[in-house]
């Protein structure tokens, strides 16, 4: 596997101990499925805090070393983006034919990674566009990408480490 | 480096076994177990039947809509949001 390393950050609530490791998404609108998901921008980071991770006050970020050498990778590999958009877009087709639009994306991905189309995968990174308006040049006009991966292979993973704490708005 | 030639096939694979039909049943024991997990560890007394509810309406209403009036003690977290 070659080694593309990234530093990407984790948004928790803040509990009574720091953690020691990521914890696995449970949220059914998770876009990419069931897995630990990391922020590619320490400010996307601290607003998913602010701004979701609210049922304790306080939001924790924590950052680790993720190897990359082995994830889909759909915001900076364009034939990794191709092969993504051709089989979600063709199981809507297959699988959604009259409730396009009412299921979550989570889904889909569950259902291609519990298939055993991801074993080989270490995790799927994705991007959208951010709704924090520091990223707005003219108003609702978002020049950066929020980009996320989902992890499904811990081993990925090292030096999770705390780096600050905040109070939710 | 991922092998896309391999990644294909899986999913053709894939799309070659799995039908409408199999989605949705899959789709259908996938939130049911969620929604059994949410409710943490115990044991469980009954309460009401949802044997009533028509599959469609299991598979994409959230679970607080769901149970509403059958279940109305059981409420799970429905905020919508992307990530964890």
């Amino acid at each position: 596997m070659s080694a593309l390393i990234r530093e990407m950050y984790h948004t928790q609530e803040r509990w009574r101990t720091q953690l020691t490791a990521p914890i696995q998404t449970k949220n059914e609108n998770a876009w990419l499925g069931t897995g630990y998901y990391f922020w590619y921008y320490e400010e996307d980071a601290t607003w998913w805090g602010i701004t979701a991770k609210r049922q304790t006050g306080y939001y924790e970020i924590y950052q680790a070393q993720l190897n990359c050498g082995n994830i889909l990778d759909t915001v900076f590999n364009e034939d990794h983006y191709k092969i993504w958009m051709k089989y979600v877009e063709k199981a809507i087709a297959t699988f959604l034919k009259k409730e396009k639009g009412s299921l979550s994306l989570k889904y889909i991905n569950d259902f291609f990674k519990e298939k055993g189309v991801f074993d080989d995968v270490d995790g799927v990174m994705f991007q959208d566009i951010t709704d924090n308006p520091d990223f707005w040049i003219v108003k609702k006009f978002q020049y950066k990408k929020r980009i996320q991966i989902a992890v499904y292979n811990l081993g990925i993973i090292t030096n999770f480490a705390f780096r600050f704490e905040g109070k939710c708005v | 480096m991922i092998d896309l030639k391999k990644l294909e096939q899986k999913f053709d694979a894939l799309f070659e076994q799995e039908t409408e039909e199999t989605f949705k049943n899959w789709l259908h024991n996938k939130i049911l177990k969620e929604a059994l997990a949410s409710m943490g560890k115990g044991s469980f007394r009954e309460i009401g039947s949802i044997k009533d509810i028509p599959a469609k309406e299991f598979i994409y209403n959230p679970i607080n809509i769901l149970f509403a009036e059958n279940l109305s003690t059981l409420s799970c977290n429905t905020q919508y949001a992307m990530a964890a």
